[in-house]
């Protein structure tokens, strides 16, 4: 999913929020998002550092990656609410 | 025996009402008195329901840290909505949804025993005192406009003010019946002293309760008669001890749909009810004694026979409080004996149950823990169908390394076990969400409700879908057949991998997990399939796959694949936030549909 369409997604949440049909996104409420991804980050790069088989490494590679992004778009998000 | 006494009971109540009405017209205002007080009640029930959902459940759960705090909130809320019966409901509700623990129910239940004598005191100490009538006719107008207000909360208010107004008008009725009654009929005539006048009354207090579902009602009669002089003093207070033994009917009643935990607790009041009654017919002489010297302390007058009942109710639920406290952790360790654990039977439900079925946070608390057994049941079945062990799996460091190694075919008959285990439960599941959806809930209660319908369908599809590979599944893994065993295997791999996240999900801290933790198994489960694809074309063109194994393997494939994203899928709706800010975040953040099929085509 890229940034496209985390936009369009947020100008529905808005839309919505404004007609009174959604809850209200504050910031912590984010920072609590971006702390669940990180703890996730954190346990996958444990695993990642006891991981030696060359596959698992690469799935846990890609876990982190999608992980990464989901952080970033958090993050993003913080930003514009 | 049983039917034949259901049978003759309502023609008996209406026969005796009749004659009454046929005797003495004053008889017609005592019972339209005690009609309209219990009409009263029931609007009061529902004007907390309406509150339900938030408040009352808030602070319910918090209500179980110590004997202390649940004791404290039985006596609250009993005091609050005047009825005991209701918190006693609620509390086997809640128990029975797994909410709160046996002893914070139990706490809860003797607090509403001492809660309950707050109604005598209001009763005895304003309602006699004061010409109430005067404030219920106000009350009801007013309530009648909240009442048809759009917002739930004015409208809970109003059920409210219109139950108090009827409490009122009620009492109102049966003081004026009785007086009116009085000088038409003694009742004193049938007075009874000593041990016959206790047990004949106290059986009396017990049977009118019994009848009238509320021992609120038959304390407000005794002292409305009391006060008039139509019953001595002695036997009113057998009739008291009578009334708390026949509240215990409501607690079994509601016990009667819920699941063991809330029959422990409606044995428990029963139980509670009974030695309270047993220690005060026992010490009726001292208690009395007790009555006289703290009145006299708080000044009220020797003849002033309604507040001392009012006094002897409280001292009574006071001393069977003071005596059943201690002894709290043998009451609950007896409860736990003579009402074992429900047998572990996976195929019923275990939370699930008509008693949870009256408030909305017990609705989706059970509901949502309904349907992790389910997918316990789901997974362990899929596994079984893909001859892997559950214990075995979960302790692999190497998925792929185990899935390989095992090649035993797994003794069960899937269909069967489909049926007892999944399809008998699912049914089950959806009959209860069928019910809540017509039931008057918040819109954010019913798609909370959907999303969890969505994870049981999804869930159950997936075993559905693991039933198609199996055969051939068992049939190409069984031994080492070269390239199409490898392709079973990795779809056995990959099942097996998604199950072991959805495992983790299930585990972890619920304040800390978040569905956003199976995006790249949602993207995952679209590359396996391109990706096997990909590989059986490029067999087929080295001549290692034939064509009707290339041809069985897709289909099979397809059926794998489908499995993987229902998992995944059920996994997400069952755990993922449903209401709230952190609900939107989430679905702001997710991956629709649509980006998963582009992941597929560029792949």
């Amino acid at each position: 999913m890229g940034f496209k369409d985390i936009v369009e997604r947020l100008d529905k949440y808005q839309r919505r929020l404004v007609g009174g049909k959604a809850a209200k996104i504050k910031s912590h409420h984010i920072e609590k998002a971006i702390e669940k991804l990180t703890t996730k980050e954190a346990q996958l790069k444990e695993e990642l550092r006891e991981t030696t088989k060359p596959e698992k490494r690469r799935r846990l590679e890609e876990k982190i990656s999608t992980i990464r992004t989901q952080i970033e778009k958090a993050e993003w998000l913080s930003k514009e609410i | 025996m049983k039917s034949i006494f259901k049978r003759t009971l309502l023609p008996v109540i209406l026969g005796i009402l009749v004659f009454g009405f046929w005797i003495s017209p004053d008889f017609q205002e005592i019972a339209a008195g005690v009609a309209i007080f219990l009409f009263g009640m029931l609007m009061l029930e529902d004007g907390f329901n309406q509150f339900s959902g938030g408040f009352l459940e808030k602070l319910l759960e918090r209500a179980t840290g110590s004997t202390f705090k649940s004791l404290s909130f039985g006596v609250l809320s009993t005091t609050i909505m005047q009825s005991s019966s209701l918190v006693s409901v609620i509390a086997i509700s809640f128990l029975s949804a797994g909410l709160i623990s046996l002893a914070a129910g139990v706490g809860i239940i003797f607090g509403a025993n001492i809660g309950t004598t707050t109604g005598a005191w209001l009763v005895a100490g304003f309602g006699l005192k004061v010409k109430i009538s005067a404030y219920a006719l106000p009350m009801l107008a007013i309530s009648i406009i909240l009442v048809f207000q759009k917002s739930k909360y004015l409208r809970g208010i109003g059920y409210v003010l219109a139950g108090l107004g009827f409490l009122f008008l009620g009492i109102h009725h049966m003081k004026e019946g009785f007086e009116a009654f009085k000088d038409q009929f003694d009742l004193t005539r049938f007075a009874m002293t000593g041990i016959l006048g206790l047990m004949v009354y106290t059986l009396v207090g017990a049977a009118a309760t019994v009848v009238m579902q509320s021992s609120h009602a038959t304390m407000v009669l005794i002292i409305t008669a009391l006060a008039v002089g139509q019953i001595s003093y002695e036997n009113a207070l057998a009739l008291a001890i009578g009334a708390n033994i026949g509240t215990t009917i409501t607690a079994i009643i509601g016990a009667m749909t819920a699941n063991f935990q809330g029959k422990r607790l409606a044995l428990a009041h029963l139980i509670f009810n009974m030695v309270t009654a047993g220690v005060a017919l026992t010490l009726i002489s001292p208690l009395r004694d007790a009555v006289d010297f703290i009145s006299d302390g708080v000044g009220i007058r020797p003849d002033d026979y309604a507040l001392k009942l009012a006094v002897f109710h409280t001292i009574f639920n006071l001393l069977g409080v003071v005596l059943m406290v201690p002894m709290m952790q043998k009451l609950i360790a007896f409860l736990i004996r003579t009402i074992p654990d429900a047998t572990p039977d996976v195929s019923k439900p275990h939370y699930i149950s008509e008693a949870v079925a009256g408030f909305p946070a017990t609705i989706e608390l059970a509901l949502r823990k309904e349907i992790a057994h389910l997918q316990s049941n789901a997974i362990e079945l899929i596994l079984h169908a893909l001859n892997l062990r559950q214990h075995e799996l979960y302790a692999a460091q190497d998925i792929e390394a185990y899935v390989t190694a095992s090649r035993k075919p797994y003794e069960i008959d899937v269909e069967a076990s489909y049926e007892q285990r999944i399809k008998a439960l699912y049914s089950e599941i959806l009959e209860f969400i069928t019910t809540s959806l017509a039931g008057d809930l918040e819109e954010t209660s019913v798609q909370s409700l959907h999303q969890l319908r969505r994870s049981a369908e999804e869930m159950v599809r997936a075993v559905k879908e693991v039933k198609h590979l199996r055969a051939n599944m068992s049939r190409f893994t069984k031994t080492d057949q070269g390239e199409i065993t490898r392709l079973y295997n990795r779809v056995r791999t990959e099942l097996a991998r998604m199950i072991v996240e959805a495992k983790k999900m299930a585990d972890a801290d619920p304040e800390m997990r978040s569905s956003l933790w199976l995006e790249e198994e949602r993207l995952r489960a679209k590359k396996v399939k391109a990706e096997l694809g990909d590989y059986v074309e490029k067999l087929m063109i080295k001549g290692a796959l034939t064509g009707p194994q290339a041809t069985s393997f897709l289909n099979d494939a397809a059926y794998g694949y489908r499995a993987m994203k229902d998992i995944i899928d059920a996994t997400r709706f069952l755990y993922s936030e449903q209401q709230g800010p952190m609900a939107e975040i989430e679905h702001i953040l997710a991956a629709d549909e649509d980006d998963i099929e582009t992941v597929e085509t560029t792949s």
